[in-house]
């Protein structure tokens, strides 16, 4: 894995390694307090801009399903999370993947999973 | 705070870079996410298990048109109009109040969406062209229009209001119910013009969190009723948009 930084526009730097996208992606920093959600989150248009930070520390234990994508493509420019879960635990998990990021999708179905976008992913050392 | 995530920087170069990009709230990103043409939401064959599906309307014929504008839309908000038995077409952002009208809507919902309400002129002509012709329902951004549209200002929230237990009060009912949120912009309820006014707000920190017509079949939130992520205790706000329709069609 990749290290990865988060700068601030106020010269604060945070350390981590990248899961996703090895890349640069900039947007507002945001954070979001629901214990649940990633995925609708990823997906939520008005994320758009955004580089999003979930307050809960664990991201991808319930992995990606087919009923709660909310748009058709993950909008946000980047995530940054405390702690992947490698391992999701759930019937309705469609990719029991090593990360809460889809890889595949099939843009025929209304019900697709979304490719991540080039946004970059980043995680605490 | 803007920010830049990368693999492939330095912290120098990426600060340098940050100093050169544009503002966030300077940027139009409702045109980057809306849909560039209509399209009608006909339910989700893969989403059998819809999270939110109405079973009593399910087995009732469409009954109501709804014309969505796309401002970023979240499908939840079409899952549940299609659910309660409407049949719901969504259409750009751009969409003037005749291209809308012209689809003989029985009611109009302005979706949510990301950035500053501030940019967005061309969705305020369009939903100052829609009130008192058609009920209107404005969810988050759409919200922040329908201020906008009657003379309020909009402002950058500090840190704005982004999770999954926002407590809101309905001024109206004084009841107070648990939100999803996500809006970074808010709208100031005092320079409000017109027969429109605040119905609910945010007890954490008294931000308006709603709007309502006194006379016309005109409202909006600016927590988010379809949930997702977040309770679903709100959903019961496009049940009564449902009502004022079809108290509007008698």
């Amino acid at each position: 894995m990749r290290k990865a930084i988060l700068v601030l526009e106020d010269g604060t730097v945070y350390e981590g390694y990248s899961f996703g996208g090895e890349s640069t992606a900039w947007g507002e920093v945001v954070f979001n307090t629901s214990m649940t959600g990633y995925q609708e989150m990823l997906t939520d248009p008005s994320y758009a801009g955004q580089i999003v930070v979930p307050t809960y520390p664990l991201i991808g234990n319930y992995g990606i399903n087919e009923q709660d994508v909310e748009s058709r493509r993950i909008q946000v420019k980047g995530f940054v999370i405390r702690e992947e879960c490698r391992g999701p635990a759930t019937g309705r998990a469609r990719r029991p993947s090593t990360s809460p990021w889809p890889r595949t999708a099939s843009p025929a179905s209304p019900g697709w999973i979304p490719e991540p976008s080039p946004a970059t992913c980043a995680r605490p050392g | 705070m803007l920010g830049l995530l990368t693999s492939e920087m330095t912290s120098d170069e990426a600060l340098h870079q940050l100093k050169d990009l544009p503002r966030y709230e300077a940027i139009d990103y409702v045109k980057e996410v809306c849909t560039g043409q209509l399209y009608s939401w006909s339910g989700n064959p893969n989403d059998a298990a819809s999270k939110m599906s109405h079973p009593a309307a399910r087995k009732t014929a469409h009954r109501d048109h709804i014309v969505v504008v796309d401002g970023g839309v979240k499908y939840n908000i079409l899952r549940i109009l299609h659910g309660l038995g409407n049949s719901v077409v969504v259409v750009p952002c751009t969409s003037s109040a005749k291209d809308i009208l012209k689809l003989k809507p029985d009611g109009v919902v302005f979706s949510p969406g990301p950035g500053n309400p501030a940019l967005l002129g061309y969705m305020e002509e369009a939903m100052k062209g829609l009130v008192g012709q058609k009920p209107v329902m404005g969810i988050c951004l759409g919200h922040q229009i329908l201020g906008r549209a009657f003379g309020g200002r909009t402002f950058k929230l500090k840190f704005g209001h982004r999770g999954g237990n926002h407590p809101v009060k309905d001024l109206i009912s004084g009841r107070v119910h648990i939100t999803a949120q996500n809006h970074g912009f808010a709208v100031d309820g005092e320079m409000l013009k017109g027969d429109l006014e605040v119905s609910h707000v945010n007890l954490n920190d008294g931000t308006v969190e709603g709007l309502r017509h006194k006379e016309l079949p005109v409202f909006s939130i600016q927590y988010h009723s379809e949930a997702s992520p977040g309770p679903r205790d709100n959903v019961y706000m496009f049940e009564r948009f449902m009502e004022m329709v079809r108290e509007n069609k008698k």
